[in-house]
C-alpha cells in the first residue's frame, strides 16, 4: 500500500499543475455550501441576538419590518412618526419603562440616533473615551464612527441636511463630540448618539438666538411694539450649542407633541409585557406593539429562503464537478494506457495498478478536504466582521 | 514566643476588621434621590431623609429656577435613582440637559390642571416665520400650600416605592408634615383681603390664586435699583391698580425703599423660599411670611 501511495504521489508531483487545479476545484466546491451555511447561520444568530435583546417596540401602525429595522439596526427607512407623549403614557402604566427613540438624520453617512440615557444603560454601552451625553448639542460616537471619521472627545461633527435644496428645512447642527463608546460589535458601533432634544433642534423645533429685546442692530427688527417684535431673516440662529448659548436654546410648542420614530419598551416582567400587548389589541390605540424577535425571525425566514436555492445550485455544481472529475480520470487512464501496460508487463498485478490509481485519487480528495477545511477556518475567523460590515 | 503571640494577635485583629468591613459592605446602599429646589428638598428630607441619600447640588444664593448645572452637578443628577421635579416648566435647565426619563418624577403631575399660564416676554417672530409668544407656566407652585401638600403626597408615594420596608415611617413623617402644611394653609386662607398688592416679581401667582389676594406684578430686583422705564411701568400699574403695599422676595435696598416711600408704598417681604434660607427652614420662613402678610393686610 505504501509503495502504491508513493508511486501515486510521484505521479501527482510530476503532474503538479493538474493536481493543484483538481484539488482547488474540488476544495472550493466542498467549501462553498459549508461556508455559506456558516455565514447564514452566523448572520441569523447575530441578527436574532439583537432582536432577542429588545423586548418590545412600539411605533406607528405602518410597516412592522421597517419599524423594527429602524429601531434596532438604525436603517433609516421611511418610518411614520409618533409623538413623545406616547412614551410618557407608557411610563405611567407602570408596566416598565420606555426608551423613546428617533433616527431620521445622519452625519457623514452615519445615522444620528436621538434617545435618552436609559438606552446606554439598557444596551450596556460603556464609554471608552470622554463622557456620556450631558447637554443639548452633544453627541457620543459609536466605536466604528470614531475610528473611520478619526474623531474623539473635543471634536465636532455637523449633521447633514436632509435636502440641500430645502433651505427652510432641517438646520445642520454642529454637535460637540463628548465621548466614544466601547466596541460592542453591534449596530451601536456605527451610530452617532445624541439626546432626543438635540434631534429636535436639528429638526428646527428648537433653536437659540439673541434676546430680541436686547438686540443692538436695528436692521434685525422689522417691527416692534409694546407686545410684539418681528425680527428680520437676518437674525442669526445659532448653529452650535455651547456655553452661554445653551441657555438661549428653547423649543417652540409642547415637547410632548414632538416626534419620535419608536419606543423601546422594557417591561418589568413577562406578565407586564403580556398585559401591555393586550392593550394594543384594541383599535382605539393608534400605535402597534411588536416583538422584534418575531418580526426579525419572519424576515430572516424570507431572506434565507435563498439558502435552499444555493444548496440546490451547489448540489448541481457538485454533481457536474463529479462528472468532470470522472471524465478526467477516464481520459487520464486512457492517456496512461501505455504506462499501465508497461507496469503490467514488468510484473505489477491488476490489483496493484488499481491501488496506485486509487491512491492518487485519495491524495486529491484528502487535499481538497484540507483546502475546504482551511477556507472554512479562515472564513470563520472573518465571518463576524464581514457580517458587521456588510449584513447588519 | 512573645513575637509569635504578637503576630497571632495582629492577625486576629486584622481578621476581625476584614469581617466587619465585609459586613458593612453587605449593607444595601441607600437609593439616591435628587431634587430641583429647596421646597422639594425640605419635603423629601422631612419624609424620608433618613432612608435615602438626598442630593441637592444647587448652592445658596442661586435661584434654582434659573440655575444651570455644571458637568459635575449634572453627573450627580444623572446617577440618581429618582429626580423630583417641580413641574410647571420649573427649572428650565431640564430642557437643555440629558437625563434618563425614567428617573424624572414630576411632583405636581396630579395637579396639572391647576397650573397657571403666563406670558413670557413679548410676542415675536423670526423673519417670515409665524409670530409667537413664549407662553409659559407660573412655577412657584408651593406658594399654594394645598399644592405643596399634593407635592408632599407624591414624594411620599415615590419614596415608598423606593424603600418599601420603611413604609410605616414614611407615612408617619408625611402625616406630620402635611399637618403642619395644612395648618399654615388654613392660616393663609384666613388672611383674605380686598387690598391690591404690587408684586415686585412675577412669582406670586399661586399665592394670589389660592388665598384670594389681588397681586399685580412688575419685574424689580431687591438689590438692583430699577430703571426709569421700570419706575414708569410701576406708576402705570399704580394708575390702574392703586396700592400702598409692595411684596418682595427679599429685603429691598434702602434706595429702593426711599423711592417706594415717595410713592406711599410700604414694603412686605414674602420669601418664596425657592432655595435654602439663610435662617430657619421652609416652614419657619412660610410661617414668618404668613405673619408679615397678616400684619400688613389686617
Amino acid at each position: 500500500m505504501i509503495q502504491s501511495l508513493y508511486l501515486g504521489l510521484k505521479y501527482l508531483q510530476y503532474h503538479i499543475y493538474r493536481t493543484i487545479i483538481l484539488i482547488g476545484a474540488i476544495g472550493v466546491i466542498l467549501y462553498l455550501p459549508l461556508g455559506l451555511g456558516r455565514l447564514i447561520s452566523e448572520s441569523e444568530t447575530q441578527m436574532m441576538a439583537r432582536a432577542d435583546a429588545t423586548p418590545l417596540i412600539i411605533g406607528a401602525k405602518d410597516n412592522a419590518t421597517d419599524l423594527v429595522i429602524n429601531s434596532i439596526y438604525f436603517e433609516q427607512c421611511n418610518v411614520e412618526q409618533i409623538t413623545f407623549s406616547k412614551a410618557n403614557e407608557l411610563d405611567r402604566l407602570g408596566f416598565g419603562y420606555s426608551i423613546p427613540f428617533i433616527s431620521v438624520f445622519n452625519a457623514r453617512n452615519y445615522p444620528i440616533v436621538g434617545t435618552t440615557l436609559d438606552y446606554f444603560r439598557f444596551r450596556n454601552l460603556d464609554i471608552e473615551e470622554g463622557h456620556n451625553l450631558q447637554f443639548v448639542g452633544e453627541c457620543v460616537l459609536g466605536a466604528l464612527v470614531a475610528e473611520s471619521l478619526n474623531l474623539g472627545p473635543g471634536d465636532s461633527l455637523v449633521s447633514s441636511p436632509d435636502n440641500f435644496l430645502d433651505l427652510a428645512g432641517s438646520y445642520p447642527l454642529q454637535m460637540k463630540v463628548v465621548g466614544v463608546l466601547k466596541t460592542s460589535n453591534t449596530p451601536d458601533d456605527r451610530a452617532v448618539f445624541t439626546d432626543l432634544k438635540t434631534n429636535w433642534v436639528i429638526m428646527g423645533l428648537g433653536h437659540g438666538h439673541e434676546d430680541m429685546t436686547e438686540v443692538k442692530d436695528p436692521t434685525l427688527i422689522l417691527e416692534q411694539d409694546s407686545t410684539s417684535i418681528t425680527a428680520s431673516a437676518k437674525l442669526f440662529i445659532y448653529n452650535k450649542i455651547d456655553g452661554e448659548k445653551l441657555e438661549s436654546f428653547h423649543f417652540h410648542g409642547d415637547k410632548s407633541n414632538f416626534p419620535i420614530t419608536s419606543i423601546l419598551f422594557i417591561p418589568d416582567n413577562h406578565k407586564a409585557a403580556t398585559l401591555l400587548r393586550g392593550r394594543y389589541k384594541t383599535d382605539i390605540i393608534q400605535e402597534q406593539i411588536l416583538i422584534p424577535s418575531e418580526v426579525i425571525a419572519n424576515l430572516l425566514e424570507n431572506i434565507f429562503r435563498i439558502k435552499h436555492i444555493f444548496n440546490t445550485v451547489f448540489i448541481l455544481v457538485g454533481f457536474a464537478t463529479l462528472l468532470i472529475l470522472s471524465l478526467i480520470i477516464v481520459l487520464t487512464l486512457r492517456l496512461r494506457k501505455k504506462e499501465l501496460y508497461t507496469m503490467f508487463t514488468i510484473g505489477s498485478s491488476k490489483t496493484k495498478t488499481f491501488e496506485i490509481v486509487v491512491s492518487e485519487l485519495l491524495v486529491i480528495i484528502v487535499g481538497s478536504l484540507m483546502l475546504a477545511a482551511a477556507l472554512y477556518a479562515i472564513s470563520g475567523y472573518f465571518v463576524e466582521s464581514f457580517i458587521q460590515q456588510f449584513i447588519l | 514566643m512573645k513575637n509569635l503571640l504578637l503576630v497571632l494577635l495582629a492577625c486576629s485583629f486584622f481578621a476581625c476588621n476584614v469581617k466587619k468591613e465585609n459586613k458593612q459592605s453587605e449593607q444595601p446602599s441607600k437609593p439616591v434621590v435628587s431634587v430641583v429646589n429647596y421646597p422639594l428638598y425640605y419635603f423629601t428630607e422631612r419624609i424620608g431623609g433618613a432612608y435615602i441619600d438626598l442630593k441637592y447640588p444647587i448652592s445658596e444664593g442661586v435661584d434654582p429656577a434659573y440655575w444651570m448645572p455644571d458637568s459635575e452637578s449634572l453627573s450627580i443628577l444623572q446617577r440618581s435613582d429618582v429626580l423630583f421635579t417641580n413641574g410647571a416648566n420649573y427649572a428650565k435647565w431640564l430642557s437643555n440637559v440629558s437625563l434618563p426619563e425614567r428617573i424624572k418624577f414630576n411632583t405636581t403631575e396630579a395637579v396639572k390642571d391647576r397650573y397657571i399660564e403666563v406670558q413670557e416676554g413679548t410676542a415675536h417672530s423670526h423673519g417670515e416665520g409665524e409670530e409667537h409668544v413664549h407662553t409659559g407656566l407660573a412655577f412657584t407652585t408651593w406658594l399654594d400650600l394645598s399644592i405643596a401638600v399634593k407635592q408632599a403626597d407624591a414624594i411620599k408615594d415615590k419614596l415608598i416605592e423606593l424603600v418599601p420596608n420603611k413604609k410605616a415611617e414614611l407615612i408617619s413623617n408625611h402625616k406630620q408634615l402635611v399637618a403642619e402644611l395644612s395648618k399654615l394653609d388654613m392660616k393663609l386662607k384666613s388672611i383674605s383681603s380686598e387690598k391690591v398688592i404690587i408684586g415686585s416679581h412675577p412669582v406670586y401667582q399661586y399665592l394670589a390664586s389660592a388665598y384670594q389676594l389681588h397681586i399685580h406684578s412688575v419685574h424689580f430686583e431687591p438689590d438692583m435699583m430699577p430703571s426709569h422705564k421700570q419706575w414708569h411701568e410701576l406708576e402705570h400699574l399704580l394708575h390702574h391698580h392703586p396700592s400702598g403695599l409692595m411684596i418682595w422676595e427679599g429685603e429691598p435696598s434702602d434706595e429702593i425703599k426711599d423711592e417706594l416711600k415717595k410713592r406711599n408704598i410700604d414694603v412686605l417681604v414674602f420669601d418664596p423660599c425657592g432655595n435654602v434660607p439663610s435662617e430657619g427652614d421652609f416652614l419657619s420662613v412660610m410661617q414668618a411670611n404668613a405673619n408679615s402678610l397678616n400684619a400688613k393686610l389686617n
